[in-house]
């Protein structure tokens, strides 16, 4: 069809030079050593992807950043399905509750973190006054210093700032719920527990296969927190595959290694969305098929 | 819910959530207590929970002390930028793709549901390398460009989905009334749409703006740093004055916190929107 | 005001043919009504005159302009949606004024028009207003005024009544045809009401299945079906059917079906054949006992009765189990499981046959092909064709 051009070219060009164009230099890229100025010195195939698997430290970030996702994603799920089935009940103020949700997720993540270390200051932040406070724990925690500390402490960040938009979404889709299935299985005997797994959890599938796709994708990728508290220290210890690839980058100059550790994260998240979305659209497509009776 | 739940366990459910979000909110206060403490008390052991002396004057000094009025500047210009641009591309890209039918169309659906999942990070590195060679870093148009091709694709696809709820039938009147391709699209989509296309792009300038990694990879010069940079890198150089550092990080977040109570409801029917189909 | 000539047009839409070689000659200013089930390719063809389609096949022309190829806006004809497409973010006056403006008509002239198009219709006090605040029936006289006020050769309404209720619709319709009679225009109306048709059209074609059934006056339709068809899809209630075997006899025809047997005056079949026998339950009457000299189905027990308050039909169940509806006497009070004798005369009968279901004239003199006789109460008791029996 003549004259589709002029309305697709704008997008195409931007798209296209600043995403497209980036991508396919970054496989190039990689198969080539390149320093800080961007210049090519050396042509080295699968070298880079080489150097890379044997280094024990970049095997480690790969494993930690697996844990990582994980545990963020897991628990944020769970507190936001709790959370969404709370607000979309009916009790006072249950509009200022939601409003003030969207506090973490409106705020940069730069700022959330930067907030947070000042939080997690041992001597004069909140945290550890919080915790002596109810007792818990007298100690100083320098939670920045060891990354058994750090660690787990960014984890609760990133579930901190991933819960508001997946509640929130989750919510949307618990509305989206056709009131009269919880009629029936109401009339059918279904009480409590039995209701949420048997009639919500089933309806709420495809939404909730979404947000943990975003959510994967998006934790997976995350740099500001790691980055602003620990940049992946000490010695590499909370180092994800983003902090990695960065410090290659813009520490090492091993803009070539950098741009292999870029298409690692690039294969690993192709795959998980791959058997993602097959596994999720099989479900759908059952469930479709079972609502015919 | 139909049966009425015990009174038990709605104690518990409220308590539960009076707690998450005590926890989700806790934060938000320390922001705000440690913003309003003269820079006396910052370091005084154990910290209070309220400030003792509350120092309004915080929220004017930091100005001086922190270059605001630069990042505010910057940021402003960053994200009305990649605003226009996703408006330049975005609305008449989604409307080709919800309203015509030519070969490759669905390909071209595909590669834009794809590119979500290309996170910024994997092309780091090589728009880095672009940008140094196109003499864009260091540039506030160098930030524009790249939140703008990273934002596209998502706007495109909220678009297209509105653009296609529009009944065909009003479309093709104004096919017989002789209106052309563009006209249609601006005498009719964009006026029939406008709600979802502001939600759109409204979530694209709160992207850009509180975009970081672009931000503090592409950008050294201070005078071009935007908020999210500019208050980074202020840590690592000032690193005691955190009363002031949460007096601006404050400021810095109310134009995005209020933009976004103004679009949260619609941009999550498009976001679940799609989810169901 | 223009004609319109369809010749083999035709429309694929990858493996389905949902419209089929079809040709067709409207007359200038001739109300031509498509109608059809849903799916029957009536609305594709409009669209297709209209230019929202392109034919696979074939030629349009309007007036003396091939238009096959040409854009929808310079075919010269306005069409009226069945949703009613206003633009819901424009003024009822700019709705009017939206195309004229478009096409560059001077500002005065474009007033003119919107003027004269929203007094002819009453829009005059809602010019101000949007569609939203319009009710249903208000919406489709600005649907309608759009259309008027570009002044096209051709008009085209797709079934813009269904979305109406029923009395609104009774009262639209008449709207439109006082309407029609002033403007004096081309029409061509999809509908998939018989009634609309009827009491429309100047002309109907009939479509099922992608394929042009009959064309025909809707009087030609109703008397001369040219197939089950059309038969079956005209007239409330529907035809009557009896599905059975037509012999040729030493006085004429026999028609055989189960349980039920008569002899038949007509031209003689070749062979045997299986045929459907057709007739109308405004053709038949039950009575508590059979006219002589005239076809009698049998007997038939009552197994309910319809009111529709100036008429009555009563269905039976006859000899064989075929279920046969006939009109009874107004407010009559038959009680169920009554038996009755079902009458008719053999001018009223049609015939396909079952195969191809087309019409076989093997029952009629040739000649009184085109009389029309009247038939009526009196008449089936015997007491002769009378001139002013009623109408059907």
């Amino acid at each position: 069809m003549r004259g589709v051009a002029p309305f697709l070219a704008p997008a195409v060009v931007l798209v296209g030079m600043f995403m497209f164009y980036p991508i396919g230099m970054s496989v190039w890229m990689a198969l080539n050593k390149v320093d800080q100025f961007g210049h090519f010195s050396k042509f080295v195939g699968l070298g880079n992807f080489r150097d890379l698997f044997s280094n024990a430290d970049f095997r480690s970030s790969i494993y930690r950043t697996i844990i990582w996702t994980i545990a963020v994603v897991v628990v944020t799920t769970a507190i936001s399905l709790f959370l969404a089935v709370v607000l979309i009940r009916r009790f006072p103020f249950r509009a200022v509750a939601r409003s003030l949700l969207l506090l973490p997720w409106a705020t940069s993540l730069v700022i959330s973190t930067l907030l947070w270390q000042w939080i997690a200051n041992p001597d004069f932040g909140a945290l550890n006054h919080l915790l002596s406070s109810l007792g818990i724990s007298h100690a100083r925690i320098d939670w920045l210093a060891e990354p058994s500390h750090s660690f787990p402490l960014m984890i609760g960040i990133a579930i901190w700032a991933s819960i508001p938009p997946t509640t929130l979404m989750l919510v949307a889709g618990l509305q989206g719920i056709d009131a009269s299935l919880y009629e029936a299985g109401a009339l059918d005997g279904a009480k409590g527990w039995h209701t949420f797994f048997d009639i919500t959890l089933p309806q709420l599938r495809p939404v909730l296969a979404v947000t943990i796709l975003l959510n994967v994708i998006f934790v997976f990728n995350s740099f500001p927190i790691i980055w602003v508290l620990t940049q992946g220290g000490p010695a590499g210890q909370t180092d994800t595959l983003v902090t990695y690839l960065y410090k290659q980058g813009f520490q090492l100059y091993q803009m070539g290694s950098a741009a292999a550790v870029a298409i690692v994260i690039f294969g690993i998240l192709l795959v998980f969305s791959v058997v993602h979305t097959r596994l999720s659209w099989r479900g759908v497509l059952q469930q479709k098929d079972e609502r015919l009776w | 819910m139909v049966a009425q739940t015990s009174l038990v366990s709605r104690v518990t459910l409220y308590t539960l959530l009076v707690l998450v979000l005590g926890v989700m909110l806790f934060p938000f206060f320390e922001l705000g207590a440690t913003a309003l403490r003269p820079t006396a008390d910052l370091f005084s052991f154990p910290p209070p929970w309220l400030p003792t002396h509350p120092r309004l004057h915080n929220f004017v000094d930091v100005w001086r002390i922190i270059p605001l009025r630069s990042y505010f500047v910057n940021t402003v210009e960053i994200a009305g930028g990649t605003m226009l641009l996703n408006a330049v591309a975005a609305i008449p890209a989604a409307y080709a793709l919800a309203r015509f039918r030519f070969p490759g169309r669905q390909a071209v659906l595909y590669v834009v549901i794809a590119t979500q999942m290309f996170a910024p990070v994997v092309l780091l590195i090589a728009s880095f390398r672009l940008m140094s060679q196109l003499g864009l870093l260091n540039t506030l148009w160098g930030l524009i460009l790249m939140d703008a091709a990273t934002t596209v694709p998502f706007t495109v696809w909220m678009l297209t989905g509105y653009f296609a709820a529009i009944p065909r039938e009003i479309e093709e009147a104004a096919i017989l009334d002789r209106v052309g391709r563009w006209r249609r699209l601006f005498d009719l989509f964009i006026p029939l749409s406008m709600p979802g296309i502001v939600t759109a792009l409204v979530f694209t300038f709160i992207l850009a703006w509180n975009e970081f990694l672009f931000a503090v990879t592409f950008v050294t010069d201070d005078s071009k740093r935007p908020l999210t940079a500019g208050l980074y890198t202020f840590v690592g150089r000032f690193s005691t004055q955190w009363n002031y550092l949460m007096a601006g990080s404050a400021m810095a977040s109310i134009p995005v916190l209020l933009l976004f109570l103004v679009i949260q409801r619609r941009l999550i029917a498009g976001l679940t929107a799609g989810a169901v189909k | 005001m223009a004609s319109v000539v369809l010749r083999g047009v035709s429309k694929r839409f990858g493996d389905t043919v949902a419209v089929e070689r079809v040709d067709l000659e409207v007359a200038d200013g001739e109300f031509l009504v498509l109608l059809g089930p849903s799916g029957c390719g009536k609305t594709t063809l409009l669209r297709m005159i209209a230019g929202l389609e392109v034919a696979s096949d074939g030629a349009i022309l309007i007036g003396d302009r091939d238009v096959t190829r040409v854009h929808p806006a310079d075919r010269d004809v306005a069409m009226v949606f069945q949703s009613y497409a206003l633009y819901p973010h424009m003024t009822v006056h700019k709705n009017l004024a939206y195309g004229l403006r478009r096409r560059g008509m001077p500002k005065r002239e474009i007033e003119e028009r919107v003027t004269e198009t929203a007094r002819l219709l009453e829009l005059e006090p809602l010019l101000a207003r949007l569609p939203a605040q319009l009710s249903g029936g208000q919406r489709q006289r600005v649907a309608l005024g759009r259309a008027i006020v570009r002044h096209p050769a051709v008009f085209l309404l797709d079934e813009p009544l269904s979305n109406l209720d029923a009395k609104l619709r009774v009262q639209t319709r008449n709207e439109l045809i006082r309407l029609r009679r002033r403007l004096a225009v081309t029409m061509i109306y999809v509908t998939h009401d018989q009634v609309e048709a009827m009491t429309m059209g100047d002309r109907i074609v009939v479509m099922n299945g992608g394929r042009v059934q009959q064309v025909g006056t809707p009087l030609e339709l109703f008397d001369r079906p040219n197939n089950r068809f059309v038969a079956t899809f005209l007239g409330t209630p529907q035809m009557n059917e009896l599905e059975g075997r037509l012999t040729r006899t030493s006085r004429g025809l026999e028609f055989v079906a189960e349980g039920v047997q008569f002899e038949l005056p007509g031209a003689a079949v070749p062979e045997p054949r299986d045929v459907v026998l057709g007739i109308r339950p405004h053709h038949l009457w039950a009575a508590p006992k059979a006219v002589p000299g005239r076809i009698s189905l049998g007997s038939g027990i009552v197994e309910f009765v319809e009111h529709l308050g100036n008429e009555s039909f009563a269905y039976l169940t006859i000899a064989g189990g075929h279920t046969i509806a006939a009109e009874v006497e107004a407010g009559s009070t038959l009680t169920l499981g009554a038996a009755l004798e079902l009458t008719t005369v053999p001018e009223r009968l049609h015939c396909f046959d079952l195969a191809t279901g087309d019409r076989l004239d093997v029952l009629r003199d040739r000649a009184s092909d085109n009389e029309r006789t009247p038939i009526g109460a009196r008449e089936i008791h015997g007491e002769g064709a009378g001139s002013d029996g009623d109408d059907d």
